[in-house]
């Protein structure tokens, strides 16, 4: 009869797979989570290209662009808003290490006007299509990745 | 992590069977199952808008621009407001923020009194670029930093006719 003699565990393999349950353990996700908000639609980049300082009035960027999200007094000046928002969540559990990350990007239009309510400056923001769904660790921000967005949004690179 | 292993099961090469390989990895897993019960670290970035480019931040900042130039280097704020002399604040703000926690619970039993650990830090990078304009457009100032610290205070709407600059007969 064999008898059986008991040694520590030594060889490369079992130390191998010992790390890998460890590292497994440590990514398997047990829950991951996705939310997107959005406040207002996004503004269409093409509606403001019309508007000519001097010329338009606030009647017709309300026409262009309906209600302002807020009109701001500036002395006999006025400025309206308009805007809309997206953000992006994202969730990861894992065993032990969780990790959350929140992308939130807007569309903005400002247009100032005189006290003839005539228009003065115009600026507009676009980047509600650049949000992502993204891990901390992610370069949101990266301008390729930004350009390659704006090419595929009417007005600022897709017509 | 060590082990025993009998030489009647040392057959393989790397000398281990398979029935000795998975009771390893189910006594690697199994420990980090209970603590990931009571212990958490979570890693959370919270990033808001985008910073404007340097360069044209440092245009700007050179002096001489109008509020046009403004707007179509830095794009449209994120807040407006009347400071009163004719004078316009112009806000563009971002958030970069960075938080980590670590959380450890224990209870022992049902009637021992349980205890729990948490510490977490955070780094936030809540920057913005305000730009003071006079009446006639003219860039006055542009601030850098913490809204909180650069952003001029706000007034409350009043008569329009108040705001009018310092020694012109108010329109009527």
């Amino acid at each position: 009869m064999k008898r059986a003699i008991r040694r520590p565990v030594r060889s490369f393999a079992a130390r191998l797979w010992v790390a890998s349950a460890f590292a497994l353990a440590l990514v398997v996700p047990t829950g991951c989570a996705i939310g997107r908000m959005s406040v207002n639609e996004p503004l269409d980049a093409r509606a403001i290209e019309p508007f000519e300082p001097g010329v338009t009035t606030a009647a017709e960027v309300v026409d262009a662009l309906g209600a302002p999200s807020d009109v701001v007094q500036l002395g006999r000046r006025s400025a309206y808003r308009y805007d809309s928002q997206v953000a992006k969540g994202t969730g990861l559990v894992l065993l032990i290490v969780n990790f959350g990350h929140m992308d939130s990007r807007s569309d903005r239009v400002w247009v100032f006007f005189d006290e003839d309510d005539r228009l003065t400056h115009v600026a507009g923001t676009f980047a509600t299509h650049r949000t992502r769904y993204a891990l901390p660790w992610s370069d949101v921000h990266d301008p390729k990745r930004a350009a390659r967005a704006d090419r595929r949004r009417p007005g600022l690179g897709a017509q | 992590m060590s082990g025993f292993v009998s030489d009647s099961a040392c057959g393989s090469a790397s000398g281990l069977s398979r029935q000795r390989i998975r009771a390893l990895a189910a006594a690697a897993f199994l420990p980090l199952w209970i603590a990931g019960g009571c212990l958490q670290v979570t890693w959370v970035r919270l990033r808001f808008e985008e910073a404007p480019a340097p360069a044209a931040l440092a245009a700007l900042e050179a002096g001489g621009a109008d509020l046009a130039e403004c707007l179509e280097r830095l794009g449209a704020p994120v807040d407006v407001w009347a400071l009163g002399d004719g004078r316009t604040a112009l806000a563009w703000a971002f958030d970069d923020t960075w938080s980590w926690n670590v959380s450890l619970s224990a209870a022992v039993e049902r009637s021992a009194p349980s205890a729990s650990l948490r510490f977490g830090e955070s780094w936030a990078d809540v920057e913005s670029v305000v730009v003071l304009v006079d009446e006639a457009g003219r860039v006055l100032e542009v601030r850098r930093g913490r809204l909180p610290d650069v952003a001029p205070k706000r007034r409350r709407p009043a008569d329009p006719d108040a705001d009018a600059p310092r020694g012109e007969e108010p329109a009527r």
